[in-house]
């Protein structure tokens, strides 16, 4: 009795965890943070949920050489401590280099809070209106593109370093904050900087398989893909590409055009770009680095007509 | 104390539990930048090479282990030391990668030592109990154990990225079954101070012995893949807990999310249950070297002497060689039980 009794007191004292309480008015919930490179310096932008409403967002800024001393003199700012566990959206400027991705890399997993599967996009410049857009709103319009353009997918900061970890390239949309905040495609980033045009965006996703169902623009007529699916044959340094769709659509006629834009993009993607994630399929599947690989690209369409109403119109 | 006799299903469920006490925090580790084939074949060397330890474990079961260790005293207070230590370092390792797990994923700002002294505490309560309250906690347990397994396996199916399993090829360099074997079949001879005859049907015991051991190499084997054909080898690599990674990616119907904290009860179950194992082993090995009584001094004293520890120079390869006596010093009384 004696025994449990002590337990008992021993249990209500020491271990309740209420070295680790903390109160919600002393945490700060990002929602969602923008990095940017001004000078040697990482400027950081933090938009925070306030606990008094919850549609009201503050938005914080801080610049400084590191992006811990950011962190922790953005804590002292706000007197609170930042908690990344339910952030949704990172936003990254187009000027950042390979050096200030392995920063960004190593601070967020060094981070105990950050969860790491919050989207990441990439602007030309961080703004007012990056900054107030409804980081869910871009998140599901993300989600959307892959059944719609399919220009760009929801990445994921984990998504990123695997990319950047087995073939030193990763993909992350690159929105526009124009009028409208739009997407654009995909922008490769670390071993290579460039902005990907439509074609090369939507072939990036075919490769990657990301994309089953979508809609592709040409020439202002609007052509619904199905059940598109991509399979890589690998042989010695040589890639097979054949990418197969169902279209549903009134002319027969149409599939050449598809087939002629797709096989472009594809090509463009293949012969204008960074082959590494190529020569990563080939390690994969032969067991070989490749300098030069060699390509086919086969793009087949299915006509299948269409029956009943289209739910895109 | 109680007198209940053994089944053989709890000991079975115990065998496997102690199998498994190091592969959430070590052994997994130990895998890192190895193809998927290098793993599979550690694995099964390791299995192979088990299944004989296995068959020596089941045939040194008698009714009072301790004292037919040897006739020479010197020697067999000399194998009781070996044993102490052996117990020592199994609890000292699985309080020590538990109460790190838990402040480096739940509560970092929390002193360790605090940590610890809790699942010490909780421990040595089940130790006092005895063996046979082990093995029945540990039976309600593998319930809760196998339904996370389920959760934590069907939720992240869509996470599988089968490529992320290939090149198909060997580096017989890093072959490394060495580890994996120590670390999983020595704590299971801390069972051997049951006596034979509280165990209610032995034969099926030595069944259920094997079939564990081959529910844990299946289950082993199955985890490190799918672990690494979600994350990807290089990402595994550089990731200090890849099973609670690939936990944080359970995300059902966007509505449940965040649920790590919660499924990661399946390493506090996995180290809990070989700590009150070898709690309740130390404390009779210490109790047949100083014939003290009362248990619950000696349960005080241990956990007093396990706390004051300096574990921050622990090193894993010092375990290895601390198990491998360990395991030998077991094996050498089968070989003297039968000179003398």
């Amino acid at each position: 009795m004696i025994r449990k009794g002590l337990f008992f007191i021993f249990v209500i004292i020491f271990l309740t965890g209420c070295d680790h309480y903390n109160d919600i008015g002393n945490i700060a919930v990002v929602s969602s943070l923008g990095i940017t490179i001004q000078g040697s310096n990482y400027k950081t932008y933090v938009k925070v949920l306030s606990s008094n409403s919850e549609n009201e967002e503050n938005i914080y800024t801080e610049s400084c050489s590191d992006l811990d001393e950011c962190f922790n003199n953005l804590n002292t700012q706000l007197m609170k401590r930042l908690y990344l566990a339910h952030m949704d959206l990172l936003i990254l400027s187009n000027n950042l280099t390979k050096e200030n991705y392995d920063h960004i890399f190593n601070f967020f997993l060094n981070q105990q809070t950050s969860r790491n599967s919050f989207s990441t996009i990439v602007v030309d410049k961080i703004d007012n209106k990056i900054l107030h857009a409804d980081s869910m709103d871009i998140n599901n319009m993300l989600s959307l593109s892959v059944g719609t353009n399919a220009l760009a997918s929801r990445v994921s900061l984990s998504d990123i370093i695997k990319d950047v970890l087995n073939f030193r390239i990763s993909y992350i949309p690159y929105i526009e904050t124009g009028d409208f905040v739009t997407i654009k495609g995909y922008k490769t980033v670390y071993d290579e900087n460039k902005l990907l045009n439509k074609e090369e965006s939507i072939a990036v996703n075919l490769l990657k398989g990301k994309v089953k169902n979508f809609s592709v623009l040409i020439d202002k007529n609007t052509y619904h893909l199905e059940e598109c699916n991509v399979i890589n044959k690998v042989d010695d340094n040589f890639i097979g590409v054949d990418v197969s769709c169902n279209y549903h659509g009134d002319k027969e006629e149409d599939i050449p055009i598809i087939e002629k834009y797709l096989e472009k993009g594809m090509k463009s993607f293949i012969d204008n770009n960074n082959q590494n994630y190529l020569k990563y399929l080939i390690y994969k599947y032969e067991n070989r680095q490749v300098d030069v690989i060699n390509y086919k690209v086969n793009i087949n369409i299915n006509y299948k007509e269409k029956t009943g109403g289209d739910i895109f119109e | 104390m109680n007198k209940e006799k053994y089944t053989s299903l709890e000991l079975g469920i115990l065998i496997f539990f102690l199998l498994n006490s190091f592969t959430s925090t070590i052994l997994i580790n130990s895998f890192k930048n190895m193809s998927s084939l290098t793993i599979t074949v550690s694995i099964l060397i390791s299995f192979l090479i088990g299944f004989i330890l296995l068959k020596f474990f089941s045939s040194l079961f008698t009714d009072c282990f301790l004292e037919n260790l040897s006739k020479s005293k010197i020697f067999k207070n000399v194998i009781k030391m070996i044993f102490m230590i052996g117990g020592i370092s199994i609890a000292v390792y699985s309080i020590f990668n538990l109460s790190l797990v838990i402040k480096d994923i739940i509560l970092p700002n929390m002193s360790q030592k605090i940590i610890e002294l809790t699942f010490l505490i909780l421990a040595s309560i089940l130790a006092l109990k005895g063996m046979k309250s082990i093995s029945i906690a540990a039976s309600l347990m593998f319930l809760v154990y196998v339904i996370v397994v389920i959760i934590n396996s069907s939720f992240n199916l869509f996470n599988v990225v089968t490529i992320n399993l290939l090149p198909i090829s060997i580096d017989f360099d890093k072959i490394n079954f060495y580890q994996l074997l120590i670390l999983s079949i020595a704590p299971i001879f801390m069972l051997l101070i049951i006596p034979k005859k509280e165990i209610m049907n032995f034969k099926g015991f030595k069944k259920y012995s094997y079939l564990f051991y081959i529910i844990f190499y299946i289950y082993f084997i199955v985890k490190i893949l799918f672990i690494i054909s979600i994350l990807g080898e290089k990402y595994f690599s550089i990731m200090n807990y890849p099973y609670i990674e690939v936990l944080k990616m359970i995300n059902i119907f966007n509505f449940f999310e965040r649920l790590e904290e919660i499924l990661i009860i399946n390493i506090f179950i996995e180290n809990l249950i070989v700590l009150a194992v070898s709690l309740n082993y130390l404390s009779s090995i210490v109790n047949s070297i100083y014939n003290i009584d009362k248990k619950a001094y000696i349960l005080i004293d241990i956990i007093i002497f396990l706390f004051l520890i300096k574990l921050d120079v622990v090193s894993n390869s010092l375990l290895t060689i601390i198990l491998t006596i360990f395991v030998l010093a077991n094996i050498i009384t089968y070989k003297r039980k039968y000179r003398e």
